[in-house]
């Protein structure tokens, strides 16, 4: 390599340790020989590296945090109204087809229906279960029903509600592989 | 006020439970979250701003984005490169602002003397060590792409595959902007040189520069 090829090297790469073994020991080598380019290599280190080796983390004024906590909350406030407006939006546009509110309203009255036979189904294996502890299967079976229709009373086996927190097992992975 | 301590420790230690409750809402672990990367945040936007005011404004916008996405961040690599992505690229679209604000005045002043007004500036240059102005006199040599790879491959030691990967841009113009950037440092101290005479063998190694 010519003075010129190592130099460019000076300046990108080799100071920031992306050089293979071996460039790095033809580098080093020149150096040993060219007193150009190892003062070259001095400049660019007192010029342009080391003055940032030194760099301090700063923390932002208090104020940050409170003009932050202001700029959320009026943030919040504004997502709730546009939420709302929405909702309103949705309801006053269903309303406007005469369709579509005859097919939401079958559909609530279908849901309930399926409801209120799982909520009869329920009762009736709260007896049984009652009368024999032994017999789980009815539960596991309206659990599954009501899991099909979207009636949350049962709690699955392997999602306890209590503590949302520590059952996201699943949660990121990539995050949890960083942090752990 | 000035904190001199590693990032990686720093963000290390908001535990996984406090980024999940703030994802789901909870404002007391979002203060802890704020409490413990802010120092990391406006470094950064510090040092590619290059002013302070500037940088309140990127701190605050990059919390606001990190509060409403944090449900999010399970869907990136990490949420240190998360941190550092949304922090990068808020203050380059800061930088990009100011540099239209300015051009619009019609205001010929350069970047550098456009940042020695202003209250905070003062306050901050009252209880800044030398060291600290020499950084910002070299950063504001650079313009603001090349201030960001700076800052992230010297101050925040990236190597170029994550530099490439916070700025979304190839390893080889991470390498061109690195490379330019030093190029201008050099030129800069060189006249640096030539007007305060430096010791003799700084300069006679300056002086032959190509
Ligand atoms: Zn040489």
């Amino acid at each position: 390599m010519n003075c010129q090829k190592i130099q460019q090297l000076l300046l990108a790469d080799y100071p920031d340790g992306e050089v293979s073994e071996r460039i790095k020991h033809e580098v080093e080598g020149h150096l040993d020989l060219c007193c150009a380019c190892r003062q070259f290599e001095r400049a660019v280190q007192d010029a342009a590296i080391r003055p940032f080796k030194q760099a301090r983390r700063i923390r932002p004024p208090d104020e940050v945090w409170n003009k932050l906590k202001e700029a959320i909350a009026s943030e919040e406030q504004a997502a709730g109204a546009g939420f709302l407006a929405n909702i309103w939006d949705v309801v006053q546009s269903i309303f406007s087809n005469p369709k579509l509110a005859f097919t939401i309203l079958i559909m609530a009255i279908a849901s309930l229906a399926i409801m209120v036979i799982a909520m009869d189904v329920h009762l009736n294996n709260q007896r049984v279960v009652k009368n024999s502890a032994h017999i789980e299967q009815p539960i596991r079976q309206v659990k599954y029903l009501s899991e099909i229709i979207g009636v949350s009373e049962y709690p699955s086996d392997d999602e306890p509600s209590d503590d949302k927190y520590d059952s996201h097992d699943g949660y990121g992975t990539a995050i949890e592989e960083y942090f752990l | 006020m000035w904190l001199n301590f590693k990032l990686e420790e720093q963000l290390k230690e908001i535990p996984k439970h406090i980024l999940l409750r703030a994802s789901l809402g909870d404002a007391e672990a979002f203060e802890i979250i704020y409490q413990l990367a802010s120092g990391f945040v406006y470094s950064i936007a510090l040092r590619i701003t290059n002013n302070p005011e500037d940088a309140q404004d990127v701190t605050q916008d990059v919390f606001i984005k990190i509060y409403k996405n944090l449900k999010n961040f399970k869907f990136f690599s990490s949420f240190k490169t998360w941190v550092y992505r949304i922090t990068v690229n808020t203050a380059l679209n800061a930088c990009r602002e100011i540099s239209r604000q300015i051009s619009q005045r019609a205001d010929h002043d350069s970047l550098a003397s456009h940042q020695g007004e202003g209250d905070s500036m003062m306050e901050i240059a009252a209880e800044r060590a030398d060291h600290e102005r020499l950084i910002m006199d070299l950063l504001a040599v650079l313009n603001p792409d090349q201030r960001a790879c700076i800052v992230l491959r010297e101050i925040e030691g990236l190597n170029y595959r994550e530099i490439s990967e916070v700025l979304n841009i190839n390893i080889n113009t991470v390498r061109s902007r690195l490379k330019r950037a030093r190029e201008a440092l050099l030129a800069y101290r060189k006249s640096e040189v030539m007007k305060d005479e430096l010791p003799k063998d700084t300069a006679v190694a300056v002086s032959r520069l190509p």
